[in-house]
């Protein structure tokens, strides 16, 4: 029996179809495990419900203040055909979408690595993951975004080895327009994929130019045309209001302790006290004020800044909400936000080294993982308000598992031939 | 550019390169806390052991080499005295960074793994930021470093009678420093049977070693004695006896901490007659009835007691290793969790045990170090009764030994071409 196991041990190791179905599989079991474990239900915050609210808005065809239209369209479409089971849904939803997402990562790192090992750790690692599953719980968008991010990381993957047909880049180009108006934060991800588009085709790897013309413009069209219409609503050229009340919350300081709530309609309510939602209207042009303000003490909110990352260094990242439920069980799932920027600061020399050098194997797609984490991280400090870095950047924690195995495929990580020196060396 | 690579290959000046980086950031990070020097009652404390070793008494409460040391400076140059210790154990623990290149270079054979750990041990905060606390804390850490060096050379070195001998004699004085050191004795016994084995043939050596081990225990055994003639138990010090009562009075076993006294503080007077007063110092002086009792309600609740320490160990997991920076940023930037270290920990011993069952490796250097993390993290966690990260401090180095062996077991290397 152990004989035959030996023999087909190897072959199923190797099989990615086995591997993916076992990652899989093991996620399923664990992550349902683990939400009937914890058993404290769906996570809501204070926004939750502001998407019901602005879902309702923009099914009557309007444009929310606060909101990109995605998530709230999602959560008034469970809404009406789940009705009362609307968060249950929006959980099933999650979590079917991030195991669906556990095969592109698994695909994505199978392009640039054969050893099993270094597929199966960087896919394990992020199917497994307990943060993860907590995220399909929360009633936010980071799931969803974490889950996208995955996927759009899986098609410039496919642009950068080559291997990208017209379907790849029209899907790159949907995914990240699915992705901003998931979340206005995912904008800091559109250069890197004008980016990936023009090295590659200087490298003369992208086939498909007008393709990738074409779904840019597109995509472009499509933002142009949603700020504008964010402009013609609301006064201000963006996708939401979030990063101009964040702005404003930096200039206040403390002096914006409470913000006024309103109740959903009834047609929304979701019930378990979280039909209230807070709402914010610049009635007194204080954003242009507090704009001038920042202006003024730029030195200051610089200083404001650099406090905000010795802060977060202390965060743990994945972000965790139900931290004393699997506090002990999970803690070595989660570090803390200095080991990544330790991190960041040693890999980016390296691989710039490595470019140098002309050890270029497997450097752009390390540099593709680098940029998303940093732009993440960047974007996270400079636009957000309370300093919830952990949550707010959470979309880099895909390319973060895949630069595990990227980075041992890059090395050539493997066990010594030879035994190693103690007993050799000893002198008698 | 071919002079520059030259010298980035010389060790000397690779070594003193990183000493004399490391003395300007610990000078640099001292100057950021504007020269402080952290006293405290535990300072106190050590002083007031010193009186009692120096007039030729055993201290209930300390061993004798800190003490010692604080009474010999004091009594020379009382106003210097906190600036000496701290110039001491910058020195001390700057110069152990030529242990542990030594110990890592001859381990895993790689210079540059060596000058890596060697300079990631120098330039630690969490090492940096104890130089200038009057505590033990620093020169145990230095004293580990020499200590691993010694064990090294014992398996890896020519001169085994006198690596053998030098580690005995260090195992003795480490614990006269700080009685925490105890749990070190599995480590050094390991490698010293193993030496003992390997040369049985060699009869000089079969003798330095028996001899070596008979004196750790006959000096060990015979403070022991003295201080059991002195206060009634088999021990160094007090401080096991009392954290135990503390962590009983925690759970509410036992109702106060008898006869904790605190209180000021003067030195005698040095040469000059000058003296140096500690605001608070500590003794702890607790009737037998007390003890007795106490001892009778540990051994009743013992299940209890072992329950809470487990809570006390998985609560560790979430402690940090700090360290003091110039600014809070660059400060935050090297802050560790404990957990992190007895995670590298299990995967190193389970790497080893590999190496060991499989590859018919020797692991002996790897087992005692692996032997020195479990000891420093069990008796802090079971002999404190708080303040684990400080205590636990003292194995740290060996982390810096174990990470060169366990990447040593791995193979790295980077393709020359650029493939498709």
């Amino acid at each position: 029996m152990i004989k035959r196991l030996k023999e087909i041990l190897p072959t199923i190791l190797r099989s990615d179809f086995e591997n993916i179905l076992f990652i899989v599989g093991v996620a399923i079991y664990w992550s349902l495990h683990w939400i009937k474990f914890i058993a404290m239900g769906f996570i809501t915050s204070s926004d939750t419900s502001t998407y019901f609210a602005a879902g309702e808005l923009f099914a009557n065809g309007g444009i929310d203040y606060l909101r990109t239209p995605i998530y709230p369209l999602i959560c008034h479409i469970m809404h009406h055909y789940f009705g009362e089971y609307v968060l249950e849904s929006l959980t099933a939803l999650h979590l079917i979408v991030f195991y669906i997402s556990i095969i592109f990562l698994h695909r994505t790192i199978s392009l640039f690595t054969d050893k099993w090992a270094f597929k199966f750790i960087p896919t394990a690692l992020y199917a497994w993951s307990i943060p993860i599953f907590e995220m399909c719980l929360y009633i936010m968008t980071e799931s969803l975004s974490i889950s996208g991010m995955v996927i759009l990381i899986y098609c410039m993957s496919r642009i950068i080895v080559g291997k990208a047909g017209r379907g790849t880049i029209w899907s790159a180009a949907l995914i990240l327009l699915f992705l901003v108006f998931l979340r206005p934060f995912n904008v800091c991800f559109i250069p890197i994929l004008v980016l990936i588009m023009y090295f590659s085709h200087r490298k003369g790897s992208l086939k498909h130019l007008k393709s990738a013309i074409i779904s840019l413009s597109a995509t472009s069209v499509v933002f142009f045309s949603y700020c504008l219409w964010f402009f013609n609503t609301y006064g201000i050229f963006g996708f939401s209001y979030v990063s101009t009340l964040n702005l404003f919350m930096i200039s206040c300081g403390d002096q914006i302790s409470e913000l006024p709530y309103n109740e959903l309609t009834e047609e929304v309510q979701i019930g378990h006290g979280r039909d209230i939602y807070w709402v914010w209207f610049d009635k007194e042009n204080c954003v242009a004020e507090a704009k001038k303000n920042l202006k003024e003490h730029t030195a200051h909110f610089v200083k404001g800044k650099i406090i905000l990352i010795g802060k977060s260094c202390f965060k743990i990242f994945p972000h965790v909400k139900t931290w004393p439920a699997f506090h002990y069980s999970a803690i070595f799932q989660c570090v803390t936000m200095n080991i990544i920027f330790i991190a960041l600061m040693v890999l980016i020399p390296f691989e710039l080294w490595l470019w140098i050098r002309k050890r270029r194997r497997l450097v752009p797609i390390i540099a593709l993982h680098l940029l998303i984490c940093c732009l993440s991280i960047a974007t996270t400090i400079v636009g957000s308000s309370n300093g919830e870095i952990e949550r707010l950047s959470m979309p880099m924690f895909p390319s973060l598992c895949l630069l595990v195995g990227l980075l041992a495929e890059q090395t050539n990580f493997r066990l010594q031939e030879s035994a190693v020196q103690q007993s050799q060396q000893f002198c008698n | 550019m071919t002079k520059i690579k030259k010298l980035l290959h010389s060790e000397r000046f690779v070594l003193s390169m990183i000493i004399i980086i490391g003395l300007a950031l610990n000078v640099a990070r001292m100057a950021a806390i504007g020269f402080q020097i952290g006293v405290y009652d535990d300072s106190g404390s050590y002083f007031t052991s010193g009186d009692v070793f120096a007039s030729g008494n055993i201290d209930h409460l300390r061993t004798p080499v800190y003490p010692l040391l604080c009474h010999f400076l004091a009594s020379i140059s009382a106003p210097h005295t906190f600036k000496i210790i701290v110039i001491l154990q910058l020195l001390v623990y700057l110069s152990s960074a030529l242990p542990m290149y030594y110990a890592v270079s001859r381990l895993t054979r790689r210079k540059r793994f060596a000058a890596i750990a060697t300079a990631l041990y120098t330039w630690s905060p969490m090492f940096g930021g104890y130089i200038h606390l009057i505590l033990t804390e620093s020169f145990a850490i230095s004293c580990t470093t020499y200590l691993i060096a010694l064990l090294t050379a014992i398996t890896l070195s020519r001169h085994k009678i006198a690596a053998t001998i030098g580690t005995a004699v260090f195992l003795v004085f480490m614990i006269m420093l700080r009685p925490f050191f105890v749990c070190f004795i599995p480590a050094v016994a390991i490698v010293m049977i193993y030496a003992l084995i390997k040369s049985i043939r060699n009869r000089l050596y079969v003798i330095a070693n028996i001899a070596s081990m008979i004196g750790i225990a006959l000096a060990l055994g015979g403070y022991m004695a003295a201080y059991n003639r002195a206060y009634g138990s088999y021990s160094f010090s007090c401080v096991y006896e009392l954290n135990r009562c503390l962590a009983l009075k925690k759970l509410e076993l036992i109702p106060t901490i008898e006869s904790l006294n605190y209180f000021g503080y003067a030195t005698k007077g040095d040469i000059n007659d000058d003296v140096i007063f500690m605001p608070e110092s500590w003794v702890w002086q607790p009737s037998q009835q007390y003890r007795d009792m106490c001892e009778k309600i540990y051994n009743d609740n013992f299940v209890t007691y072992t329950k809470a320490k487990i809570f006390d160990f998985l609560y560790s997991f979430v402690l940090f290793y700090t360290g003091e920076m110039n600014s809070p940023v660059l400060e935050s930037l090297f802050h560790m969790r404990i957990s992190y270290f007895y995670l590298f920990t299990v995967l190193f011993i389970l790497l080893e045990l590999y190496y060991l069952f499989w590859r018919k490796s020797c692991v002996v250097i790897s087992a005692a170090l692996a032997l020195i993390f479990v000891g420093g993290v069990f008796t802090a966690i079971w002999g404190a009764d708080s303040q684990f990260v400080r205590i636990m401090t003292p194995m740290l180095p060996c982390v810096f030994v174990m990470a060169p062996i366990f990447l040593s077991r791995f193979s790295f290397s980077i393709d020359n071409i650029d493939k498709p």
